[in-house]
């Protein structure tokens, strides 16, 4: 097992390679010099070279590239152009906030997809599945601003028990991640459902049932691990989509995290904030891979013999 | 010898989209303690479908048991409740079936399915458990027994994994083992041994078994009695030497005369026109007369009733009842006719 993870491991270095070049190329690629957009419209050209040469962009691009790369390792994400704060520092402030609030969506969506779709599943058909699959789709379908809408209308305006945006305590946490986690509750719901489906008709579940067990081990014990395998893998995107995907739910609940600190600082033509939180994102989505691979062999014994086997 | 389990006019039917479908049609027949009864038959003949009725293993929708009692030892498991039905299952009736690949669940290791089993019906825990699945592994003859039991179905071959479930259906001496095509997806070497296994164990442990296959030859070598089914009905039964030796229904002569045999020289096998009807469009009649060389006029029209011989030889076919001239009539000439 430690050799498959290590393994995995060294495989994320290519992968983040790649990212670093993308994120690169496609600042470099965006029209416009960045140096007078630093400086400011109306600088002089003489500023303008003196922001060059600081930034090192007068450096051919592979060079400046080089540079980048060893910054990145060395863990240096430069300073914001508008702030004139390490990138590090804001990113610092602001990912735990949109860390709390992602993790705190994907275990509603778990906890809520995962059971209705194993309810829906082995009550196929019912007046249940009917209704819960009705609001998985819904869920998927709603838009996510006017979800969040809808929620401060009805919790925040109306009944008055929860606060409509902020943070501070646990209550501010309700509504948005609620609205974040409905998307992907709802996936989770159907993922589950046709995954475990899927696994009741196989031959070892009426292998299971011969034995005399009954249908409530038949269903958590010898389908539902099977059935999860699929479910890991959404998960694991959906934690990442969640992640990058809180902008529009940061904007609408005025939550200071990481994804409004993206817009913002695309809007102001930041680029080492942007460089930062693309490549922290990248980072994390490959770490979450990585996770559900390994969550992988631990469900299904046969993927992590398979790696071994490929050697 | 008593009876185990007697099954008396059993009526199954799968309700599909296109309509209902009769899978198991009045079938009826006993299995006494010890003995090993085949049914044999070609694929879509019901022969599956009446193993899984035994235990109500089929998915209901779209399966029904609309008819019939299966009695074992004087319960009707038909009227059981699921409770009570549970205790019967794996632990006095036990089955094994056709796919070894896809019968064991690949994320939980060989022993954790064995010895769940065990810990249902034996009331045995822990260590002695453990214990009890190691000694059926080894009575199936699996190399290494205690390291084994620790891995995974997917490092065992097809052969080991029917020796596996073997095993598992034996773990909680059945009195009944039903074996649903236990070799049919091994390699004939397999086979051979999977079957001499099976044979041993028997003797040993003296469990009844009802032994379905397509496979004549394997019906000859396991069973004492053997039900020939057709189209969801048992239309010959007998003893195994009554059966290949004076076979009466044209679809047993068929199913024995399409064997290969070593001791005949014959350019071509035999074999049996046509294949098995659309269930959803059963012919009317006997089921087997747009097939039967023998056809005459009345098989198409009525569904002949039994007729027993010695040694409970029974059979369901009009060559062998009485009628009248005109039904006696051959059908063939009228149906080359028809189609010109």
């Amino acid at each position: 097992m430690y050799q498959y993870i290590a393994r995995r491991l060294l495989l994320t270095v290519p992968v983040i390679f790649g990212v670093a070049i993308l994120v690169f190329s496609i600042i470099r690629l965006i029209p416009g010099d960045p140096a007078r957009a630093i400086a400011g419209v109306q600088a002089s050209p003489e500023f303008i070279q003196q922001v060059r040469a600081r930034y090192r962009l007068d450096e051919p691009l592979p060079v400046q590239f080089g540079i980048f790369l060893g910054d990145l390792a060395r863990g240096e994400l430069g300073r914001s152009t508008f702030s004139r704060r390490p990138v590090a520092t804001e990113i610092g402030e602001r990912f735990p906030r949109t860390f709390l609030l992602a993790m705190t969506a994907l275990v509603i969506a778990t906890i809520v997809g995962v059971s209705a779709g194993i309810v829906s599943a082995t009550r196929r058909n019912s007046m249940f599945d009917n209704v819960s699959m009705l609001f998985a789709l819904v869920g998927v379908a709603a838009p996510v601003f006017w979800m969040a809408l809808m929620l401060q209308l009805l919790f925040a305006v109306n009944m008055r028990i929860l606060p409509a945006t902020g943070i501070g305590t646990w209550r501010h946490l309700v509504l948005p991640s609620i609205t974040l986690g409905m998307a992907s509750a709802g996936l989770m719901a159907r993922i589950t459902r046709s995954s475990m489906l899927e696994v009741l008709r196989q031959d070892f579940i009426t292998t299971a049932r011969a034995k005399g067990l009954n249908e409530r081990f038949v269903i958590y014990k010898h389908a539902l691990k099977n059935a999860l395998i699929p479910v890991v893998t959404v998960m694991g995107l959906q934690f990442g989509i969640l992640l990058g995907g809180a902008v529009l739910t940061e904007t609408v609940f005025a939550w200071p995290g990481i994804g409004r600190l993206l817009v913002d600082s695309i809007l102001r033509r930041d680029y080492p904030v942007v460089q930062g939180t693309v490549m922290l994102m990248a980072f994390l989505f490959v770490i979450i891979n990585l996770v559900v691979d390994i969550t992988y062999a631990f469900l299904d014994p046969r993927i992590h013999y398979q790696g071994e086997a490929g050697e | 010898m008593s009876e185990l389990l007697q099954v008396r006019n059993l009526e199954m039917s799968y309700y599909t989209e296109g309509g209902r479908v009769r899978a198991v049609d009045g079938v009826s027949f006993d299995v006494e303690q010890g003995e090993v009864v085949g049914i044999v038959g070609e694929s879509g003949c019901g022969k599956t479908a009446v193993s899984l009725s035994i235990l109500r293993l089929l998915p209901s929708p779209p399966a029904k048991i609309e008819g019939g009692e299966i009695l074992f030892e004087g319960q009707d498991l038909v009227k059981l409740s699921g409770e009570r039905l549970r205790r019967i299952r794996g632990d006095d009736i036990a089955m094994i079936f056709q796919e070894p690949m896809t019968s064991l669940n690949p994320v939980y290791t060989i022993g954790n399915q064995l010895i769940e089993a065990i810990r249902l019906h034996q009331q045995l825990e822990g260590k002695a458990a453990r214990n009890r699945a190691i000694e059926m592994l080894k009575l199936v003859g699996i190399p290494r027994a205690d390291e084994v039991i620790d891995e995974y179905p997917h490092r065992f071959s097809g052969g080991m994994r029917q020796r596996a479930m073997i095993a598992m259906a034996l773990s909680c001496d059945p009195k009944l083992l039903i074996a649903d095509e236990p070799t049919t997806a091994l390699d004939v070497t397999i086979q051979a041994q999977i079957l001499e296994l099976m044979r041993e164990l028997k003797e040993r442990l003296h469990t009844a078994i009802i032994f379905i296959t397509h496979d004549l030859s394997v019906i000859a070598e396991m069973s004492d009695r053997v039900l020939v089914m057709y189209a969801g009905k048992i239309v010959e039964q007998g003893s195994v030497v009554d059966l290949f030796h004076d076979p009466q229904h044209p679809y047993t002569q068929g199913l024995i005369g399409s064997r290969p045999s070593m001791d005949v020289e014959r350019e071509r096998l035999e074999f049996i026109p046509g294949s098995v009807p659309n269930p959803l469009h059963m012919p009317g009649g006997c089921p087997f007369h747009p097939r039967c060389s023998h056809a005459m006029e009345i098989c198409r029209r009525e569904m002949p009733g039994e007729k027993q011989g010695e040694n409970e030889h029974g059979v369901r076919c009009w060559l062998h009842l009485d009628k009248s001239d005109d039904q006696a009539r051959p059908l063939r000439a009228a149906v080359g006719a028809a189609e010109e």
